[in-house]
């Protein structure tokens, strides 16, 4: 029986054996295929112990942090709803958004990781700890902007010329990102007003009379001498100022209430009249320099807002002498192919309360350690474009101001004895031709030598009186210029 | 038999060793370290009060009682056994508690119950002739307790087999098969000792082979059709398995007829084969171990999130606590393995099989050792049982073979399973010690 027992002694050790390799083939060869696998929960654990950095606004007032429930969970916490489209969500379900996305690297620490970092804290078992990062958002201004804004649909963007901090940055409809994997079957599905959408730097919105400025920018720039011209052209009458132009089926006029009597190519401007600008063709414009225009002037572009993918607007197609007349008309009212977004819209106001050079946006300019107390500045694009000749931007500019002092709308967004430039106009967008309205503009705050504005562009969905889109405007510069 | 043949295994080997309770003493001190430190790394992992170290005093209670006991009983005992069951209850107690913390005290009152038991088998008469002797009112009991819990046995989930028999107090069930399993190698190694002279020399010419009697038929189709009984009771592939494995094994040890594991085997799989077409629960187990990725978030998720926590612990695992293990649905019992492969790693697994192996070889030693074919059958049986239990699960949670329902021994959460695995440990031990009065 000795040899038998042998025997089974041996086949049981053959079978620990087997079972000894089992276990090694799993927690070795086939462990890291099992733990990429999606289904996976600790990917999802894992995920949620990491301690997020926290978003702060420019004063440190935080927008978003992350809690450590008592499972050793962290839990994302957004104070203020309100700022939402530039802080975005964080969701281990659905991703994320806004900062939370652009600088997800950052907040998640992952720009902090090194291997013996990571063999550390695996093997103490600590949760991955982030940066935080500071972003320009200037709280009372984004909280003002959207008490403002109401219930409409649309977008503002605020930012501070020359520095490029945006200030603030609504879309609307909203959503709370506290809510948001509770509410994401209803916000994914909603297509109709697509409140995840940030419609500040991706709603694409027809540009309509607020294109005015860019075709007078184009039309200054194509005199030979400004200087000399640049008064004539702009304050001698034109002739059929409101003569309405028909485009795509649509009859463009002047806005409500513009004064019955001869108009000047500034007064057309500030009173949105369309005739002046659809004859831009007439007065020595080509189709060559609006398109050169357009595209200095970064219409047909996605905008630099550092750190963020941003979309653009979808371009026209390619403008020159042979483009029927009707397709130039459609370009030149901002009826036509091409859609802009608010921060591409911007990006031009800036430019002219900038002397017609580009400002380098952003929306968050310092990241700090965890652990550390010194802010680290982030590096900005140093390329900074002129999008606009001097003299042209200069002559914009004047007319902006005339525009706040005359027009009935731009008006409405005036505050105190601050200086203030703008411009109000009204789109048709959509295969229904729904009316919106927008308001570009900004306020001078030079204190010393070097100038600074704030720059403002609204747009309101579904609404016909330009007035809305400058009040908004109005409140958001106050807020931001410290005026009450 | 009579020739004192010695199952050589290496540096264990007995015979080069006197038996010395400070060696016990030593690897039940090493093991209580262990233990301990595992416990504190658990209290401190948890934010747990210190007063919840207690399991780790009544377990040192228990080794400490234990070993000065059997120093008394059975001064001459194998000094490896008792620690290495009481180093494996240990961890299944950091286990349980971990897992479950509610059912600690449960475990940690079957630890008492168990140890308790493994002393009173040492205070029974050491020739154990009266095993031997009334091994048909063993077996009729045994079979008689089986029926009953068919006719009326529970389960203490209130859904699935209904396996348990109430105790009549608390919420406290004792599961009849795991006293099955003892009384059956009992019966067996009796039966078999008494036959064995015949048992060696019957075979048959079938043209030029030697081939088992024809007279094998009868027992081996017998025992076959019981653990049909039990395997259609449980609709379960293990202890059926267990049963009939340790069966054909202990039919080879005895005639040495190794043609007899072919035909077992032929008959297993017929058994497998018609179980897989039969019971829907059987169905779903080997279809999920053929391929469990495809089903991986219904029918294979726990064997999938199994695989996946022996993935997390790689070679040195997460630590105690520190893991994720409690993914894997019902993990306290079935899966203890998979959980101990997640927090300790590799290293603990390969612990874990090691420390079975070096049991289950100690007990074959036992049973090489002694000159009594029914002692001798009797430990070797005793060391297959928990030998083919341990591998079924483990090679369970590792998709070796199918998954079944049994518990790693000492490890796994459950008290029938315990007081089953110290019982065996007890008999071992006494097999282990007097070998004058002969059978």
């Amino acid at each position: 029986m000795t040899r038998e027992l042998k025997w089974v002694a041996l086949a049981a050790l053959l079978c620990f054996g087997v079972v000894t390799i089992g276990a090694a083939y799993w927690a070795v060869v086939r462990a890291d295929s099992l733990r990429e696998r999606s289904d996976n929960a600790r990917n999802v654990i894992a995920e949620q112990r990491i301690r997020r950095g926290a978003i702060l606004d420019r004063d440190g007032e935080q927008l978003a942090y992350s809690e450590v429930t008592e499972t050793g969970l962290a839990r994302r916490v957004y104070p203020y709803p309100q700022a939402a489209a530039p802080v975005g969500y964080y969701s281990v379900t659905y991703g994320t958004a806004g900062i939370e996305a652009a600088f997800d690297a950052e907040l998640r620490g992952d720009d902090q990781a090194s291997a013996w970092r990571d063999l550390v804290d695996d093997l103490l078992h600590r949760a991955p700890q982030g940066s935080d990062v500071r972003s320009t958002v200037d709280l009372d201004v984004q909280l003002a902007a959207s008490e403002a804004f109401g219930s409409h649909s649309g977008a503002v963007v605020v930012a501070h010329v020359p520095s490029g901090r945006v200030l603030a940055m609504v879309s609307q409809p909203n959503y709370d990102p506290n809510q948001l994997d509770a509410a994401w079957e209803t916000l994914a599905r909603d297509v109709e007003t697509s409140p995840l959408l940030n419609r500040a730097t991706a709603g694409q919105y027809q540009p309509g009379g607020a294109l005015q400025t860019v075709v007078l920018a184009a039309m200054l720039a194509a005199q030979s001498d400004l200087s000399q011209q640049g008064g004539y052209v702009l304050n001698s009458e034109v002739p059929d100022v409101d003569t309405p132009v028909r485009v795509n089926g649509l009859e463009l006029t002047c806005l409500p209430g513009t004064p019955s009597r001869p108009l000047t190519l500034a007064e057309a401007y500030l009173f949105g009249c369309p005739a002046p600008f659809a004859r831009a063709m007439e007065s020595g414009l080509t189709p060559g320099h609006l398109w050169e225009r357009l595209d200095a002037l970064g219409l047909l572009t996605s905008p630099v807002l550092s750190g963020f993918t941003t979309a653009a607007g979808s371009p026209p197609p390619l403008l020159h002498d042979e483009t029927p007349s009707e397709e130039l008309v459609a370009a030149l009212t901002g009826q036509g192919d091409l859609t802009v977004t608010p921060l591409q819209m911007l990006q031009v106001i800036a430019a002219i309360a900038n002397q017609g050079n580009a400002v380098p946006l952003h929306l968050v300019d310092a990241v700090r350690a965890p652990g550390s107390s010194e802010w680290e500045s982030l590096e900005l694009p140093a390329r900074r474009p002129a999008l606009l000749r001097a003299d042209v931007a200069s002559a914009v500019r004047l007319t902006m101001l005339q525009a706040s002092a005359q027009s009935p709308y731009v008006s409405q967004a005036r505050l105190g004895d601050l200086v203030l430039y703008g411009h109000s106009a009204l789109a048709y967008g959509g295969p229904d031709a729904t009316p919106y309205v927008w308001f570009a503009g900004f306020a001078d705050v030079t204190e010393s030598d070097q100038p600074e504005a704030v720059a403002v562009v609204v747009v309101i969905e579904s609404e016909d009186d330009p007035a809305l889109a400058a009040q908004v405007a109005g409140a958001a510069l106050a807020a931001a210029v410290g005026v009450e | 038999m009579t020739d004192r043949a010695v199952l050589r295994t290496g540096e264990f080997d007995l015979e080069d060793m006197p038996a010395s309770p400070w060696r016990e003493a030593a690897l039940l001190a090493l093991a209580g370290l262990i233990i301990l430190v595992n416990h504190v790394a658990l209290v401190v992992a948890r934010d747990r009060p210190w007063t919840s170290l207690w399991p780790v005093g009544v377990w040192a209670g228990c080794a400490v009682v234990g070993h000065a006991v059997l120093n008394r009983r059975l001064p001459r005992r194998d000094p490896l056994l008792f620690p290495l069951a009481m180093f494996l209850t240990g961890w299944g107690l950091n286990l349980v508690d971990r897992l479950v913390p509610s059912y600690a005290d449960r475990q940690t009152l079957w630890l008492v119950v168990g140890v308790a038991a493994l002393l009173a088998v040492s205070f029974l008469p050491r020739d154990l002739r009266w095993l031997s002797r009334y091994r048909y009112t063993w077996l009729i009991g045994g079979l008689a307790l089986l029926g009953i819990t068919i006719l009326i046995g529970e389960n203490p989930s209130s859904t699935g087999p209904r396996l348990w028999l109430w105790l009549g107090f608390g919420r406290v069930y004792y599961q009849p098969s795991e006293l099955l399993k003892i009384v059956l190698v009992v019966f067996l190694a009796s039966f078999f000792a008494d036959h064995q002279r015949y048992m060696r020399t019957d075979t048959i010419r079938v043209w030029r082979w030697r081939v088992p009697s024809p007279a094998f038929l009868a027992p081996v189709l017998l025992m076959w059709g019981v653990c049909m009984v039990v395997l259609v009771w449980q609709r379960d592939l293990g202890t059926a398995t267990l049963f009939f494995v340790v069966f054909m094994f202990m039919l080879y040890l005895t005639s040495g007829q190794a043609l007899l594991l072919v035909g077992g085997a032929v008959l297993l799989l017929a058994a497998a084969a018609a179980a897989y077409t039969q019971f829907d629960v059987v169905t779903l187990r080997v279809d999920v171990w053929a391929d469990p990725w495809s089903t991986a978030d219904s029918d294979a998720y726990q064997i999938v999130q199994s695989l996946m926590a022996v993935a997390a612990g790689g070679v040195f695992g997460q630590g105690i606590a520190q893991g994720q293990p409690t993914i894997i649905p019902v993990v306290h019992s079935d899966f203890a393995f998979a959980a101990v492969a997640e927090e300790w790693g590799l290293v603990g697994t390969i612990t874990i099989v090691a420390t079975l192996a070096v049991i289950v070889v100690r007990g074959l030693s036992i049973a090489a050792r002694t000159r009594f074919v029914f002692r001798s059958l009797l430990a070797s049986g005793l060391s297959m049982m928990l030998a083919v239990q341990s591998l079924l699960i483990m090679g369970g949670v590792l998709r070796i073979v199918p998954l079944t329902g049994v518990t790693l021994p000492f490890v796994s959460y459950g008290g029938s399973s315990l007081l089953t695995s110290f019982v065996i440990a007890g008999l071992l031990l006494v097999l282990s010690t007097d070998e004058r009065m002969p059978v």
